[in-house]
C-alpha cells in the first residue's frame, strides 16, 4: 500500500543542544493503526510536535499524500489534515462541547454565533464517527473519557485524515480505554489514519496493526504487530548502553530508617495513583525505584517529602508518623530531598549560591547572631561547600540563575548533603547535567551510603538506577511490581519486562520490600 | 456598635424618599460602566488595572474638548464624550502593548496607567485652566436629561426613573448589549475562550495576543464612557480628586460578579446603596467622613464574602468530581 505520510531523516536538535530525534525515519499508510514506542525521552513527542507544526525540523522532510510539507504551525497541520489529542486536552471548560468543537472555525449569522449550527454540525460529526457525546453539554461537567472524546471529534470535524493521539490511555479506566479502542477501530475503518504514542504495550498490541520503536532519537525499527511479541517490543525500546561502573562496596544496611505501610493515594481529580504499597529503607543502603513514568513514583515521593498529602495508609520516618509534620518538620526530623525539578523547587534562581545553599539552614542558631544573620559564618561555610562541592562559578555571591545545570545541581546536593539527616530522597539527581557533573553527585551519594544514610533514588535513567542500587523496586500502575533485593542478579531485559507490566512478581515476593 | 444603630435608622428614614433612588441610580452608573469595562479585559485574562487611571484621564479630556467647543451651547458635550471613548481605547491598546508585546507584568503596567492618569490629568489642567483643584471657569456643560415620557407622570417611580442622563441609561443598557456581545457572539466566544485557556485557543489557529488587544481596547473604550460619564453626567467639571477610586470599586465588583455583566450589575447597584447614602448625610447624625468611607467598607466586606463563596463553591465542585470518578471506578 502507498505511503500516505512519510517522515523522512528528520532530525531536532534543541537549544541547549540536545539531539531529540536523529535522522528519525517514519511512515504510515492509509487507514492504518501504527504504535510509536519508545522510553520516556526517546524522542516520540518531539516527533509528533513536529508533525503537528509546535516545533520545526533542523533537518529532514515531511511528505503527505507524496508532497513536501512545511509545518509552521498548527494552523498549518490542520489544514493538512493532521489532528492531535494532546495529553492535556486543548478544552475551555466553561463552553459547551459544540462551541469547543467549533472554536477556531465559528458558524456564524452576520455577528452572531450560530450556536444551533454549531449544535448540528457536532451532532453531525459525533453521529457519523459514533461518538456518543450531547453538544450542549459544558465540557466542566464531563468525565476524562468523554473530555477525550471531545477532542478527538475536535480534530474530525475540521477534516483530519491523520490522527495523533499521545498516550491518551494514561487519563482512562479499564473501561474507557476499551471504548477508545472501539471506536479508534471504527475510525481506521473509515480510511483515517492513527498514530498512537504509547508504552503500554499489552494496548499496542491489542490496537495496532504496525509499530514503530524509537530510542535515543533514532528510529530501532518497524514492525507489523502480528509478527512481534510484547516482549520483543520491550527489548526494543529498553537497553543500557554502558554500565556506568561506580567503585560501590557491597551494601551493609542496618535498621529501618523510612517504613511505608498499605500507602494508598488519591491524586486532586480523586484518581488512585498509589494502589496499596508497602516497603522500607534501611540505614546505609539505596533503594531504587524505577518505572515508566506517570506509575506513580510522583505521587508516591511527593507524600514521602510532604509535598502532598494522604489519607490511606502510613509512612513512618525514624520512628514517627508523618502524616500530619509540615516540610519543616520532616527536614527536622531528618529528611532532605533533592527535587525532580531542580529550576522549580530546588533551588531560587534569582538568589546567590550563598542564599540557596544555607536557605534550609538559616533558622539555625550558629547563622544568626541576635536580630541579624551571621554573615561572617555563612559565608566561611559557604566557600568551603563552592570547593567541596566543585561548583563552577565566579564567586559565592553569584546568582544560581547563570550556572549551568550540572552546577545548579551541585548547588542543590551540596546544600542538602551539608544539612545532618536520615534519609535521603534523590529524585532525578543526574537528569540533564554534564557527565562529570552526574558521575560526581552519585558518587556523592555512595559515601553518604556508607556513612550510614538512608536513600531513596528515583530515575529514569536505568543505567543509573541499576548500577547505584542496592536493591530495587519497580513500579508499575501504582503498585510495586517486581522487588529486587540484589540488583546485581537483574538483567536489563528483566527490568523492561517487570517495568511495562509484561511480567509480575508474586505478592510473597513483593512482600521482600518490607523489611521487619 | 452605636454607629451600626445609626447606620440603620438613617437608612430607614432615607429609604422613603424616591430622590435616594434617584441617587442610587446614579451614582451606580459609573461603577457599573468601570466594572463592565473591566469584564470584557477580565474575560480575555487581561486584567484592566488601569481603569481608574483612564477614567480620570478621560473625565479630563471629555471637559477640556467640550469646552473648546463652546460647552453646552454647542456639541461640546457630545463631542467631548466622543473623544474620550477614543483616548480611553487608545489607553488600552497602550496598557496591551506594554504587557504582550514588551512582557511587562500587566497588574504594574496598570498601576503605572493609574499613576500616569491622575498625575498627568492635574498637571494638564493646571497648565491649561491654571487651577489647581477644579476646572469649574471652562463652562464645559453637561450631556442632556431625559425625561420618559408616561413613567415620569407615575407618583414615585417617575421621580426615580425619569429625568436622568442619557449615559445613565445607557450604562444600564449596556449591561445587556455586554452580555449579548460576550455570550452570543463570534468575539466575544473567542474572548471568553483566550481567557479560560490560551492554549486551547491557539491550538486551533486563534491568535491570543490579538484577542487579548481587542479586549483591552474595548475596556479602555468603556473606561473613556465611564470617565465622561463622571465629568459630564455625574458632575459638570473635572477636579482632581473626581473619580475617587470608583475605577478600583468597578474592579472590585467585576471579579464579585465574575465578569458576568447582570451580576456585576447586581453588584454595582448594592454599592451604589452605599454612594447615594453618603449624599444624605445631613439627614443623620454620623460624621461626613464615616460615611464617606462607607462605600469602601462595604466593598471589602463583598469581597470577603464573594471569595469564602467562590472558595465553597470550588471544593463542591472538585467533590463533586470525586464521587464521580470513584463510582465509575466501581462500575
Amino acid at each position: 500500500m502507498e505511503n500516505y505520510l512519510v517522515m523522512q531523516d528528520v532530525t531536532k536538535i534543541y537549544n541547549n543542544g540536545i539531539i531529540a530525534n536523529d535522522k528519525v525515519n517514519f511512515s504510515a499508510v492509509k487507514g492504518e493503526i501504527h504504535a510509536i514506542c519508545g522510553e520516556n525521552g526517546a524522542g516520540k513527542t518531539t516527533l509528533m510536535k513536529m508533525l503537528f507544526g509546535i516545533e520545526q525540523p533542523d533537518e529532514g522532510k515531511i511528505i503527505i499524500k507524496g508532497k513536501d510539507m512545511k509545518l509552521n504551525s498548527p494552523t498549518d497541520a490542520i489544514k493538512a489534515g493532521i489532528g492531535m489529542v494532546h495529553q492535556h486536552f486543548m478544552q475551555v471548560p466553561s463552553l459547551t462541547v459544540a462551541e469547543n468543537v467549533m472554536l477556531g472555525i465559528e458558524p456564524t449569522k452576520g455577528l452572531v454565533f450560530d450556536m444551533n449550527e454549531a449544535v448540528r454540525r457536532t451532532k453531525e460529526c459525533c453521529e457519523k464517527y459514533g461518538f456518543e457525546i450531547n453538544p450542549k453539554a459544558e465540557i466542566q461537567d464531563l468525565s476524562v473519557g468523554v473530555k477525550q472524546k471531545v477532542e478527538i471529534v475536535k480534530a474530525l470535524v475540521k477534516g483530519c485524515e491523520i490522527l495523533i493521539l499521545d498516550e491518551p490511555t494514561a487519563v482512562l479506566t479499564p473501561q474507557e480505554t476499551k471504548e477508545l479502542f472501539v471506536q479508534l477501530k471504527h475510525l481506521r475503518d473509515t480510511g483515517c489514519t492513527i498514530i498512537f504514542i504509547s508504552h503500554k504495550l499489552n494496548e499496542v498490541k491489542e490496537l495496532c496493526d504496525r509499530v514503530t520503536v524509537i530510542k535515543k532519537g533514532k528510529t530501532i525499527g518497524v514492525w507489523n504487530i502480528k509478527d512481534v511479541t510484547e516482549a520483543d517490543i520491550s527489548r526494543y525500546m529498553v537497553g543500557v548502553d554502558v554500565d556506568l561502573n561506580i567503585p560501590k562496596a557491597p551494601a551493609q544496611p542496618k535498621e529501618n530508617v523510612l517504613t511505608v505501610k498499605n500507602l494508598t493515594v488519591y491524586n486532586e481529580a480523586g484518581k488512585k495513583k498509589v494502589d496499596d504499597i508497602s516497603f522500607s529503607v534501611r540505614r546505609g543502603e539505596i533503594v531504587g525505584i524505577a518505572g515508566v513514568e506517570g506509575n506513580g513514583q510522583r505521587e508516591l515521593i511527593d507524600v514521602i517529602t510532604g509535598l502532598a498529602k494522604y489519607s490511606h495508609g502510613s509512612i513512618v520516618l525514624d520512628g514517627k508518623e508523618v502524616k500530619d509534620m509540615e516540610i519543616a518538620d520532616l527536614r527536622e526530623h531528618g529528611m532532605v530531598h533533592i527535587p525532580e525539578d531542580r529550576n522549580l523547587y530546588g533551588c531560587a534562581r534569582t538568589m546567590s549560591i550563598k542564599d540557596n545553599m544555607v536557605a534550609d539552614k538559616i533558622h539555625k542558631d550558629e547563622y544568626n547572631s541576635g536580630l541579624f544573620l551571621n554573615e561572617k559564618k555563612i559565608k566561611e561555610d559557604t566557600d568551603r561547600w563552592v570547593d567541596e562541592y566543585l561548583v563552577l562559578c565566579d564567586s559565592g555571591e553569584q546568582l544560581v540563575g547563570m550556572l549551568s545545570g550540572g552546577n545548579v545541581q551541585k548547588v542543590v546536593v551540596a546544600r542538602e548533603f551539608t544539612s545532618p539527616s536520615k534519609l535521603l530522597i534523590s529524585d532525578q539527581p543526574t537528569r540533564g547535567i554534564d557527565v562529570g557533573a552526574a558521575e560526581f553527585v552519585r558518587k556523592k551519594m555512595v559515601e553518604m551510603r556508607d556513612a550510614g544514610e538512608a536513600i531513596i533514588l528515583v530515575s529514569a535513567d536505568l543505567a543509573e538506577v541499576m548500577s547505584l542500587s542496592d536493591s530495587l523496586i519497580v513500579m508499575h500502575g501504582g503498585k510495586i511490581n517486581g522487588y529486587f533485593k540484589d540488583v546485581k542478579s537483574l538483567t536489563e531485559e528483566d527490568l523492561g519486562f517487570y517495568m511495562l507490566g509484561v511480567k509480575h512478581m508474586s505478592e510473597e515476593e513483593i512482600k521482600g520490600a518490607l523489611h521487619e | 456598635m452605636s454607629l451600626i444603630n445609626e447606620i440603620i435608622r438613617t437608612l430607614q428614614n432615607v429609604l422613603v424618599l424616591p430622590s435616594f433612588y434617584f441617587m442610587l441610580i446614579q451614582s451606580a452608573a459609573p461603577i457599573l460602566l468601570a466594572a463592565l469595562g473591566c469584564a470584557v479585559a477580565a474575560k480575555a485574562s487581561a486584567t484592566n488595572m488601569g481603569m481608574e487611571g483612564i477614567m480620570t484621564f478621560t473625565a479630563l479630556i471629555a471637559v477640556l474638548v467640550s469646552s473648546a467647543l463652546g460647552g453646552s451651547k454647542g456639541n461640546g458635550p457630545w463631542v467631548g464624550l466622543v473623544v474620550a471613548i477614543a483616548v480611553g481605547a487608545l489607553l488600552g491598546f497602550l496598557i496591551s502593548v506594554f504587557a504582550f508585546r514588551l512582557k511587562i507584568d500587566i497588574i504594574l503596567v496598570g498601576i503605572a496607567m493609574n499613576l500616569i492618569g491622575t498625575g498627568a490629568s492635574v498637571f494638564l489642567m493646571y497648565l491649561l485652566t491654571g487651577d489647581r483643584a477644579t476646572t469649574t471657569s471652562l463652562q464645559s456643560g453637561t450631556l442632556p436629561q431625559i425625561a420618559i415620557p408616561f413613567i415620569k407622570d407615575i407618583p414615585f417611580l417617575g421621580e426615580v426613573l425619569s429625568n436622568h442622563y442619557i449615559l445613565t441609561y445607557f450604562s444600564y443598557i449596556l449591561v445587556f448589549i455586554m452580555s449579548f456581545f460576550l455570550f452570543k457572539t463570534k468575539l466575544g466566544l473567542r474572548i471568553r475562550a483566550v481567557g479560560e485557556n490560551e492554549n486551547a485557543a491557539e491550538s486551533v489557529g486563534i491568535s491570543s495576543l490579538n484577542i487579548k488587544t481587542i479586549a483591552l481596547v474595548i475596556s479602555g473604550a468603556i473606561g473613556g464612557l465611564a470617565g465622561a460619564y463622571m465629568s459630564e453626567c455625574y458632575l459638570a467639571y473635572f477636579s482632581s480628586g473626581l473619580i475617587a477610586g470608583r475605577g478600583f470599586v468597578g474592579l472590585a465588583a467585576c471579579s464579585m460578579g465574575s465578569a458576568n455583566p447582570g451580576v456585576i450589575c447586581l453588584c454595582c447597584l448594592a454599592f451604589g446603596i452605599f454612594y447615594a447614602f453618603s449624599n444624605f448625610a445631613t439627614l443623620s447624625n454620623l460624621s461626613i467622613y464615616a460615611l464617606n468611607a462607607l462605600p469602601y467598607a462595604v466593598v471589602l466586606i463583598g469581597l470577603v464574602i464573594y471569595s469564602v463563596y467562590t472558595r465553597k463553591k470550588e471544593l463542591k465542585r472538585l467533590q463533586g468530581l470525586d464521587s464521580e470518578e470513584h463510582s465509575e471506578n466501581k462500575a
